[in-house]
């Protein structure tokens, strides 16, 4: 455990000094700001040609939100992807590894302590842009998003399992070989996801199955999904007035699946990288 | 740790590429307190046999032990310490991060990683860049650095892979006290080199090795009486003395035209045994000359009959 923790520090000092920890708070505060100014705008626009707060204005000032939240949850893939894909490969090549690997410690602990690391430190990233802009709109509007933490905790937790599988692929494949196979990854669950929606408005069950086997091979997407839909008023979602309404949302059965997916990733992931030769 | 284990234990190790054999049988026993080179040409799988010891390269075959401790268990590297071939450190690390990091990873307490950072830095000559980036550190400051990082846990085994191909003079001297230093304290220092000078000062046994099997292991204790060729001048040669002498030395060469044989053995203590077979036998025996053979004759006495052809 103690050597966990030795590595997940070490990969938050690393992102410090790296400058890539700055730079990301940086602009995330910038998305916050440019997101209030536009927001303000918005409501101020809005408000005055409305009689009064109703459900279709809260509707118009959920979509703004989601909106926000939906570049966040890419954002947050994106991060996931690109701080992991070669955390190990680049170690290995890089040969310094060997010294590291070379210490009284089981290699799985290198492998948790990085996995650690990055997840501390994008799951915070996430609740803070998210909840930044969460609390942006109530302030300028006094809208609050129903179900806004666990929402934000699954956004999230879609990044973890993006981290997840770019820390498995790190343990055999090169860097770059790493990162196509998990952005295509992440694609396939993405177009798949659409598919099902499509599939679903159409009333058509191949399209719903396509859907349904994307989202098993990488249950990213629906993680984005079930999100989408705790955070929209249920009255939005069945008149279907805007791009994040779900027809058909994942279950929790769904939810279990992609923990168990998760822990699975990271135990294949450990038991790659102790059993390969560095 | 196993008290009075051997230091270093290899049975049979093997290991695979594919179709390619990278190593092919190591077997080996090192004593505590020795200091044992490693020696054989480029691709006789050196590195190798090091990343297996290390629990870096899984064996395909065979067993190892280091200090008594079998190396599938990481705890056999708790008294262990590792300069590998390409040393290569986290850049925007500081010096003496780096060493306190490692020493972490040593589970060695805050209060003895404080006293050994210093002391190290000290003893490779980079108290003065104690704070500055690793990324910044020349070729040869890496390597002190790194040498460093592999003393932090007082090892009792240390192995140095090419320790000093990355240093000029000055730094060579100061690796070479170092082994030195850590003789004195009876450390077990595995030094793996085709530097044969280098090893030749500093090592007490060496190991030659050619295709991942250790072919001839010899003391160096005082080199000179350690191998010996020696020349034989006789009044005639036949058949009867060369097969006889062969049981003395597995290579007699032959020079007809001055009834000159030469000899190679491991040490002097069969000179007089040789002397009498001879005479006895009823040859005459008009010079027995033996000379010592350095590190380097000896090394392509062993190594060069038994090179594969593409390592040229």
């Amino acid at each position: 455990m103690r050597d966990i923790l030795t590595f997940a520090e070490l990969t938050f000092r690393e992102a410090r000094r790296s400058k890539i920890l700055w730079t990301a708070l940086g602009l995330g505060l910038a998305f916050i700001a440019l997101y209030s100014v536009g927001f303000y705008y918005i409501y101020q626009e809005t408000v005055r040609y409305s009689h009064g707060r109703d459900v279709t204005l809260d509707a118009g000032f959920n979509f703004v939100v989601m909106a926000g939240l939906y570049v966040i949850s890419f954002l947050g893939v994106m991060l996931a992807v690109l701080t992991s894909v070669g955390t190990i490969s680049g170690e290995i090549t890089s040969h310094t590894i060997q010294t590291l690997a070379t210490k009284p410690l089981r290699r799985a602990a290198i492998l948790l302590g990085k996995w650690l690391g990055l997840a501390l430190m994008l799951t915070s990233y996430i609740i803070l842009l998210s909840g930044g802009i969460i609390l942006a709109t109530w302030a300028i509007s006094g809208y609050l998003l129903p179900n806004a933490l666990p929402g934000m905790v699954l956004i999230a937790f879609q990044a973890l399992i993006m981290l997840s599988l770019s820390i498995l692929g790190g343990t055999r494949l090169s860097t770059v070989a790493n990162g196509v196979l998990a952005f295509m990854l992440y694609g396939l669950a993405f177009v798949g996801g659409w598919i099902e929606q499509f599939g679903s408005l159409m009333h058509n069950e191949t399209a719903v199955d396509i859907g349904i086997v994307s989202s098993l091979l990488v249950p990213s997407e629906a993680m984005w999904k079930m999100a989408a839909n705790i955070m929209q008023p249920p009255a939005v979602g069945v008149l279907g007035m805007s791009p994040f309404s779900m027809t058909v949302a994942p279950s929790t059965a769904m939810l279990v699946y992609a923990f168990v997916y998760t822990a699975v990733l990271i135990g294949l992931a450990g038991h790659s990288f102790s059993h390969r030769d560095l | 740790m196993t008290q009075g284990a051997l230091a270093i234990e290899a049975h049979r190790l093997r290991k695979e590429y594919g179709p390619k054999v990278a190593v092919d049988s190591l077997t080996l026993a090192v004593e505590r307190g020795e200091v044992f080179g490693f020696l054989g040409p480029n691709g006789a799988g050196k590195t190798t046999s090091v990343k297996m010891l290390l629990g870096l390269a899984r064996p395909t075959a065979g067993e190892g032990k280091l200090l008594g401790l079998p190396i599938t268990d990481p705890r056999c590297r708790q008294r262990v310490g590792f300069l590998p071939e390409h040393f290569r450190f986290h850049e925007w690390l500081h010096a003496d991060e780096f060493l306190d990091l490692h020493g972490k990873l040593h589970n060695l307490s805050k209060e003895v990683r404080a006293r050994r950072v210093p002391e190290l830095l000290e003893l490779v000559g980079l108290t003065e860049a104690a704070e500055r980036r690793l990324g910044a550190f020349s070729k040869g400051m890496l390597q002190r650095i790194g040498l460093a990082q592999a003393l932090i846990n007082e090892p009792e085994l240390v192995f140095l892979d090419e320790p000093t191909s990355g240093l000029d003079p000055l730094g060579r001297r100061m690796v070479r006290d170092i082994i030195r230093h850590l003789r004195e304290r009876g450390t077990t220092v595995f030094l793996n080199s085709h530097l044969l000078s280098e090893v030749e000062v500093t090592c007490t046994r060496v190991a030659f090795v050619t295709s991942g099997r250790v072919r001839h292991v010899t003391s160096l204790h005082g080199h000179q009486d350690g191998f010996v060729e020696v020349d034989l001048r006789v009044g005639k040669i036949d058949e009867g003395l060369v097969t006889g002498l062969g049981q003395w030395s597995k290579q007699v060469e032959v020079e007809a035209s001055t009834n000159t044989l030469t000899l190679r053995l491991s040490d002097e203590s069969s000179l007089p045994e040789i002397a009498r077979w001879i005479v006895g036998r009823g040859t005459d025996l008009y010079s027995l000359s033996p000379r010592a053979m350095s590190l380097e004759d000896l090394f392509f006495s062993v190594v060069g009959s038994d090179m594969p052809c593409e390592i040229s």
